[in-house]
């Protein structure tokens, strides 16, 4: 049963709100602004999906609104939705529609302000791979061209002080919604659960942030649950579970001369009283560190170091018992653990024409073990200020037991049209 | 990844102002450095209006406003820029912190991924945000890394001119700038910028600046501004045109608003 725990944060806020000198609104304070509405409506084709089927040729409306208001200098609230419809060639046909943020934020004096409702946290300094951002679950089989928008909001209650350069952020989570994932097809017979954590709101984040000067940086704390499954199975049955971690994380930024250098890193220590036929699961050790760089003023290019380490780490083909082996070796594939030093590289090189109405950008990322790989170029188009055209393709490719290799399936290419106001 | 070319359009105010007037200034570099300063307000606050037009006359608008202070040396500004349109950069907001004797800090807010990035300054012939204007236009050159020449005194719009050549003192300004040469249209009475005409690294002509609608925005310091500045390039006829919907000195800023934490406030 759902708790009523989630909307805490809510309910703290409108305390606030029928609390009207709880903001001092006295002199020099400003009107409230009025609510200020803005979104987006996209169209677009998809020749397959993300979900490791064989569904192709899908078309995708979506249309995301947001309604921001400052209701006095010191509060103020943000309201994020989206809906949107997918279509396949066949007849098939989804709707769906989330809140991704309803938030309010208030000012408790000029150097503590608290934020609470439904929210997209993000932590981490390195280049879309952030191994500290583990606040907010991700849909990986959403159809979106920015990777940034499969994150989901998360119900949370935060509070951060500043002290001039310097912050502190504590984060009580009161909600869990595990991320949403593609999995391989099942053998035929086999059945699939689901066990989600008991304790949802017993979750907690803390950050201490330096930021403002020449280097940027911050170390962080996190005590939760992995919103990525982990897997055990009894005869024909997988369950798919959502362990206990801490995660300690630490990341910086700064520049070098030309060079924009970045480094995030983060230590999880795991629920090791996870029982089960499987081995039990190891702390890890996540590094990505690396540079951008810009040259012929619109080319930019980022190159980053991946590096997993695991202790312990137990490869599955030496378990004896074929079954228990081949549930460890998608167990493997889900929890990314498949060596005890994994290294790796991603690579992004973009360019601008046309006075910045025409950009293109390839992403790459690769481990170097299995030699997998995920290749995705992009390239949009303005064509006014409000139409936006858009053209892009994910490649995966390598052996089917790697992290990228499995999901080859998820090759696709698409073509978008986004009307924004 | 809308990235790093946005810094400084609330700097505008800095570039494209005159300082106090002299009455007869034959020397150059005095000229030169009197134009610098007179862009200097101790704060601000601003909206502009970007248009950007190619040669065959289609326009993209870009709105943003801004923040100005003047930091304790007196030269370097500290600035925030947030974007208020087209729609897929609103509220990309941007905090240029500039340093005379080192490269300038930048950190933009990129509101899709809700997040604050520690950039790269750019060079100083990049382009600003796609416009006409490169980012050394919109900081404004040091003086002391140029030439100056007096070659004569004329009349642009009615008013008295100095006009005065500035090539670069040495080949790293000459690379990064992006100009052998540049030729100023300033002020006799006020020290104000009206024209600056550019010279590529080839010696062709490059680009024009005009500065129009001067107003003198602090009457105490005799701090003057163009409310409409105008960028074309003569090698592609692509024009960007600048306008200050509005200008407000303001001195009293609070600090806050130059910090990581303001940009993050979204409007």
């Amino acid at each position: 049963m759902r708790s009523v725990l989630p909307w805490t944060p809510l309910a703290f806020a409108a305390a606030f709100v029928f609390v009207p000198d709880a903001w001092g609104d006295g002199e020099g304070s400003s009107p409230p602004d009025p609510p200020r509405p803005s979104g987006s409506i996209e169209s677009g084709y998809w020749s397959g999906s993300r979900n490791l089927d064989d569904r192709d040729n899908l078309w995708v409306t979506r249309f995301a609104g947001k309604l921001d208001s400052r209701v006095t200098d010191y509060f103020r609230f943000h309201l994020e939705a989206r809906v949107w419809n997918q279509n396949s060639m066949s007849g098939a046909q989804t709707s769906h529609g989330e809140f991704r943020e309803l938030w309010f934020n208030l000012e408790l004096d000029e150097s503590t302000e608290i934020r609470a409702g439904k929210q997209l946290v993000t932590w981490g300094r390195a280049d879309g791979l952030n191994p500290t951002d583990l606040i907010n679950p991700k849909d990986l089989t959403r159809l979106v061209s920015e990777e940034s928008d499969q994150k989901l909001g998360t119900w949370l209650l935060g509070g951060t002080r500043y002290f001039g350069h310097l912050s502190i952020t504590g984060l009580w989570i009161t909600d869990f919604e595990p991320s949403v994932f593609p999995l391989p097809p099942l053998a035929s017979g086999a059945a699939l659960a689901r066990e989600l954590p008991d304790h949802r709101a017993a979750q907690g984040a803390l950050k201490v942030e330096t930021t403002g000067g020449r280097l940027d940086a911050s170390i962080s704390y996190f005590d939760g649950y992995d919103h990525l499954p982990d897997l055990t199975f009894s005869g024909s049955t997988i369950t798919l579970f959502f362990p206990r971690i801490r995660v300690v994380g630490a990341d910086a930024a700064g520049n070098l001369g030309r060079f924009g250098a970045r480094a995030e890193a983060s230590y999880t220590f795991q629920d090791k009283s996870v029982g089960g036929p499987l081995p039990p699961r190891r702390n890890v050790l996540s590094v990505v560190a690396g540079a951008d760089r810009s040259f012929f003023e619109y080319l930019n290019v980022n190159v980053q170091y991946l590096g997993r380490y695991v202790p312990g780490f137990k490869d599955p083909d030496g378990i004896s018992d074929s079954t228990t082996r081949e549930f460890a070796h998608l167990r493997a594939l889900l929890i990314q653990e498949q060596a005890r030093i994994q290294n790796g590289m991603s690579a992004r090189v973009s360019y601008k024409w046309l006075h910045e109405t025409l950009e293109t950008e390839v992403r790459g990322v690769t481990w170097f073990k299995g030699g997998d790989y995920l290749l995705s170029p992009r390239a949009s188009y303005a064509l006014s200020d409000f139409v936006k055209v858009s053209l892009g393709a994910d490649f995966y490719n390598g052996p089917a037991r790697s992290i990228l290799g499995f999901q080859e399936r998820n090759s696709l290419g698409f073509a978008e049209l986004k009307y924004g106001f | 990844m809308k990235s790093k070319i946005l810094p400084a359009l609330a700097l505008g105010a800095a570039l494209f102002l005159p300082g106090s007037a002299s009455a007869e200034a034959p020397d150059p570099v005095e000229i030169m450095t009197k134009n610098f300063f007179v862009s200097k307000v101790s704060g601000s606050s601003q909206t502009v209006t970007m248009v950007l037009t190619t040669g065959s006359g289609e326009t993209r608008v870009r709105k943003t406003t801004g923040y100005t202070k003047l930091q304790k040396n007196g030269r370097d500004n500290t600035q925030v820029v947030r974007f208020l349109s087209p729609p897929d950069v609103k509220n990309v907001a941007n905090l240029l912190i500039q340093h005379s004797d080192r490269d300038d800090d930048i950190w933009i807010y990129l509101p899709a991924l809700k997040k604050v990035r520690k950039i790269v300054a750019s060079n100083k012939k990049d382009s600003f945000v796609g416009s006409d204007f490169s980012y050394g236009d919109v900081i404004g050159p040091k003086v002391e890394d140029w030439n100056h020449k007096l070659l004569k005194e004329g009349t642009v719009d009615g008013a008295k001119v100095y006009i005065i050549e500035s090539t670069p003192k040495n080949e790293d300004v000459r690379s990064s700038s992006g100009y052998s040469k540049v030729n100023y249209a300033i002020r006799q009475d006020c020290h104000a910028t009206v024209k600056a005409d550019y010279w590529d690294l080839g010696g062709r002509p490059f680009k024009t600046i005009t500065y129009s609608d001067l107003k003198e925005v602090d009457p105490v310091h005799h701090k003057w501004l163009a409310m409409k500045v105008q960028a074309k390039n003569l090698q592609t006829q692509h024009r960007t045109d600048l306008i200050f919907d509005s200008y407000k000195l303001d001195p009293g800023l609070k600090d806050d608003y130059f910090s990581t934490r303001y940009l993050e406030k979204e409007q």
